[in-house]
């Protein structure tokens, strides 16, 4: 090889690290100590956040910076710790994301925000609130707490909330529940297609509504329910054994409605949409 | 004079011309110069920025248009409308806190009117005459104004589903006065409409 060709790759190599460094991610760690029901808010406007338990009274931040054009705002007072990400100058969608994985004291109460997430947050005790507007949403074993939810058409997934206060708003984000219960679990939506697999719980007051997406319901067969499904111009399918009610609100329109229980009727469901679909389906 | 006394006395003589030693520095000094550019820049912007962010008659008057359209409040025998306030200046996002809250209002106040009255549904569903069905309003508009074309394009994709949802119920009411199951997706429609603007302006205030 000649010379002028080792010069030159050399050349070549030099420059390539200069341009990995000048985007060369940066990772920085933060470290608090926290009290009981601590409140914890983390916004960051790109990039994903993932929230855990610490098992400790310790809040563990880890953020991952793309670039040197972003940083990282701390605020804590109290029991309150608010993070928050901060576009610099020359800030870019190539360079502007930050990852944050945190983990909470469990019984923490949470907020994260992100425009385009991802966003998860898994088994915690404490109240999680999630927003975002095209952020995907995963939020997992979570019991006896608040878990409040707003996308504008993120994707949003619900599995294993024990004894929750759910309410979920999206406006086109499909919203999934897997096993979830607790005495209030609300959903709404917009376009978004919403799907249940669960029993319902014992004694809960669920209520799922899209305006022109579907609304799928796969229920185990000794499920407790009093289940009401109506659709204004959209139609309705029962493939659930549910034993007719004497007595209802409004008079059931084949194929537009339905009610009717099974077992001891234990929790209330009530599903609608007003041009889309209605499924209620034995889970074998 | 060095950058650090410059710039102790810089507050106090951003809105005069720099005399004395101070114009001296500034002359000599690149950075302080550029300092005190930048920060006359920013002044400007910010009294240009209060004077835009404040909420136009209009949007004022759209409101109290779809509030009588929809049989919540009545003409006013004044002129200057019911709901045009004081002037005063406002915070970049007030305007659309107050947007916000009134389109909860009207879901709730739609749904209570209509519950407890059967009579004036007609006139009540006049919305789809001032935005065709699936398009942004006025309010919708200025909410997008200032987002970047990214932002705007989710933002606007969401508030035609949402205005298109509401058409839809008010067209389905239109025909079934009585439809109770219309009503409360109307009612549905507008809390997620207050969602949009609700989440525009936690963006804004990050």
């Amino acid at each position: 090889m000649s010379t002028a060709k080792r010069v030159g790759g050399v050349v070549t190599v030099a420059v390539a690290c200069i341009g990995t460094l000048a985007f060369a991610q940066t990772k920085k760690d933060f470290k608090y100590v926290l009290g009981q029901q601590a409140s914890v808010t983390i916004n960051n406007e790109y990039g994903p956040i993932f929230v855990k338990p610490s098992g400790t009274n310790q809040m563990l931040v880890t953020a991952i910076l793309q670039s040197d054009k972003v940083e990282v705002d701390e605020t804590k007072n109290g029991d309150r710790v608010q993070l928050k990400t901060h576009l610099l100058p020359g800030a870019t969608p190539a360079n502007r994301s930050v990852e944050y994985q945190v983990q909470v004291p469990g019984n923490a109460n949470v907020t994260i925000h992100s425009n385009n997430g991802p966003l998860h947050a898994e088994q915690l005790q404490g109240d999680v609130t999630v927003e975002g507007d095209s952020a995907p949403v995963d939020v997992r074993e979570i019991s006896h707490a608040h878990v409040h939810v707003n996308t504008l058409n993120g994707p949003i997934t619900l599995t294993n909330i024990r004894f929750g206060h759910v309410e979920v708003n999206s406006i086109g984000g499909d919203i999934t529940m897997v096993s979830v219960t607790g005495p209030l679990v609300a959903v709404t939506s917009t376009t978004g297609k919403i799907t249940y697999n669960g029993d319902f719980g014992i004694g809960g007051d669920y209520k799922m509504s899209t305006h022109t997406g579907n609304i799928e319901a796969l229920v185990p067969a000794e499920a407790s329910v009093d289940v009401t499904a109506r659709s204004v111009r959209g139609e309705v399918e029962n493939d659930f054994p549910l034993r007719p009610k004497s007595h209802t609100t409004f008079l059931p329109q084949k194929g537009r409605s339905f009610v009717g229980t099974a077992g001891q009727a234990a929790s209330s469901v009530l599903l609608r949409t007003f041009s889309g679909k209605i499924l209620l389906k034995k889970n074998q | 004079m060095t950058c650090s006394e410059f710039q102790d006395i810089l507050p106090d003589m951003l809105d005069s011309e720099a005399k004395g030693e101070h114009a001296a520095h500034l002359k000599s000094c690149l950075k302080c110069s550029d300092l005190v550019s930048d920060l006359r820049a920013i002044s400007e912007g910010a009294k240009l920025l209060c004077e835009a962010d404040e909420p136009s008659p209009r949007i004022w008057a759209n409101i109290q248009r779809t509030l009588e359209a929809e049989g919540l409040i009545r003409t006013p025998s004044q002129p200057g409308g019911v709901l045009i306030p004081p002037r005063r200046h406002w915070t970049r996002w007030t305007w659309a806190t107050a947007i916000a809250a009134v389109l909860a209002l009207v879901a709730v106040l739609a749904y209570h009117n209509r519950s407890t009255r059967n009579t004036g549904v007609n006139e009540a569903h006049n919305v789809s005459a001032v935005v065709p069905s699936g398009a942004t309003d006025v309010d919708d508009e200025q909410l997008l104004a200032d987002m970047s074309p990214g932002t705007r394009s989710v933002y606007e994709q969401n508030l035609r589903s949402v205005n298109a949802s509401i058409q839809e119920a008010q067209a389905t009411l239109q025909q079934d006065p009585d439809n109770d199951e219309a009503q409360r997706f109307l009612q549905d429609a507008y809390h997620q409409k207050a969602m949009v603007y609700e989440l525009a302006m936690d963006r804004s205030m990050q």
